[in-house]
């Protein structure tokens, strides 16, 4: 492990802007239609839950990152099994938002760069700043989420002046009850965005102050869920659910909709600033993980040389991950969610949490019993005397 | 050497990982591997160039630590 420290505020701000990240790019949870910032809403609450199972194994292990801690609990062979698909599956989830991010500037704005270009671009950038280590991700991120909050609220300050929202684009609530909102939070919102924060598992060991974790995790996922949330409404108050289900990328068609004074429009610019800036701390954040995650697992002592054959890999996957962005969409959509999230964030890390109670409870009885007959064999000495 | 067999194995089970979700999605084994293979057969000489210096900078630094190494240890 990188000898590294971030501060609590260092996490906050990067579990938000990773959170952030592909989640405004895309239209989630419109399968609730017009209560689709409602199916968020619950997610975050979901979220809220996975977290603490999470919190709860790191407080078991707090100097090590999972591919470590994992071994402990089920063993070696099957530890190190289990580790090599969480790391494979971070590579993955990292190729998946470069493909996102690659897709999107494609589709909105460079019709005419290849794909494969656009993305070395990008990973190129991501090598580099994970060669550099973790604290200079955490205080790039601290540099540019006050430029994110600038933009997100002159954006809200010009859609509410263009006088675009229509709240009765939100009504009726509940049209066809709470059911497919419920189905839609435990098919997509609880795993993406809220779930996927299990790839902070292995950042917080580097935390300065490990009393903080559990406090400051929820609070992002909060502030991250509440603003998706609101950042759902508003789309679904200005375009309509309609317009939203055939729109790839909502937010920039709610964006590119303001007009203010006949002269303020086309503020796709913000779009990009935001969504890339977004995309790049996920991107930074999984990569970051899995490069830590291979260096551990292969006890590779200079985790940095991994960057940038690992970037290589994730590079070459993105392209070939999918055929066409709707096949991609689809995979995202219904096999990841249902083989890989569901499995890998919510029942693996259960059973581990429930192992490493029952192991540390074990331990703590062994201990105790241990202490118990010395006390006892003292209590008999000073009797005697 | 060592960090590019690592790379290599990753690379090899990402790519299993991927044909298998296409599978799961609901092709064939023949027609992901297609889909997989293709955007490679269509890329531009710009393209092809770019991931052809991606390649070569990949293995030039650990082929040269690796050298570098040995020869130290031949000096001593």
């Amino acid at each position: 492990m990188e000898k590294a420290k971030i501060s609590a505020y260092q996490l906050f701000i990067l579990i938000v802007l990773f959170e952030l990240g592909s989640a405004l790019l895309v239209p989630i949870a419109i399968e609730a239609n017009q209560d689709a910032w409602l199916a968020i809403l619950i997610g975050m609450v979901g979220g809220f839950c996975l977290y603490l199972v999470y919190h709860g194994l790191y407080s078991y292990y707090p100097d090590i990152p999972p591919t470590e801690y994992i071994q402990k609990i089920m063993g070696s062979f099957l530890g190190k099994i289990l580790a090599f698909i969480y790391v494979l599956y971070f590579i993955y989830l990292s190729a998946r938002v470069l493909r996102d991010f690659g897709e999107m500037l494609i589709t909105s704005f460079y019709w005419e760069t290849p794909l494969f270009i656009l993305n070395t671009l990008m990973v190129l950038l991501v090598i580099y700043t994970v060669r550099k280590g973790i604290e200079v991700l955490a205080r790039t991120s601290e540099l540019l989420f006050v430029l994110i909050f600038l933009l997100g609220v002159s954006v809200l300050f010009l859609i509410v002046v263009s006088g675009i929202i229509q709240i009765s684009y939100l009504e009726p609530v509940l049209e066809e009850g709470i059911k497919p909102v419920i189905k839609t939070t435990f098919t997509q919102t609880l795993y993406f965005p809220f779930g996927e924060v299990i790839i902070f598992a292995m950042i917080l060991p580097y935390l300065n102050r490990p009393e903080k974790v559990k406090r400051i995790g929820l609070l992002a996922i909060g502030f991250s869920g509440l603003i998706l949330a609101s950042v759902m409404a508003i789309n679904v108050s200005v375009l309509g659910v309609n317009n939203i289900t055939r729109s790839p990328f909502p937010l920039l068609s709610t964006i590119q909709t303001i007009e203010v004074a006949g002269f303020l429009e086309r503020l796709d610019v913000y779009f990009i600033l935001i969504t890339v800036i977004g995309v790049f701390f996920k991107m930074c954040v999984f990569f970051y993980a899995s490069v830590v995650g291979t260096a551990n697992l292969f006890k590779v002592k200079e985790s940095a040389r991994l960057a940038f054959p690992l970037g290589l890999a994730i590079l070459i996957l993105s392209i070939t991950i999918a055929s066409n962005f709707s096949e991609h969409v689809k995979e995202g959509l219904h096999v990841i969610t249902l083989y890989l999230h569901l499995p890998l964030q919510v029942i693996i890390p259960s059973l581990l949490l429930l192992i490493a109670f029952i192991k540390n409870k074990k331990k703590k009885s062994k201990h105790s019993k241990n202490l118990f007959p010395k006390r006892k064999y003292r209590l008999v000495e000073r009797d005697k005397k | 050497m060592k960090i590019i067999s690592i790379s290599f194995l990753m690379f090899v089970f990402l790519t299993v990982f991927s044909l298998c979700m296409d599978i799961l999605l609901g092709f064939d084994l023949n027609t992901s591997i297609n889909n997989a293979i293709r955007p490679f057969l269509v890329m531009e000489v710009t393209e092809k160039i770019i991931f052809f210096l991606l390649i070569v900078l990949m293995i030039v630094g650990p082929v040269r630590t690796f050298y570098n190494k040995r020869k130290k240890k031949q000096q001593r």
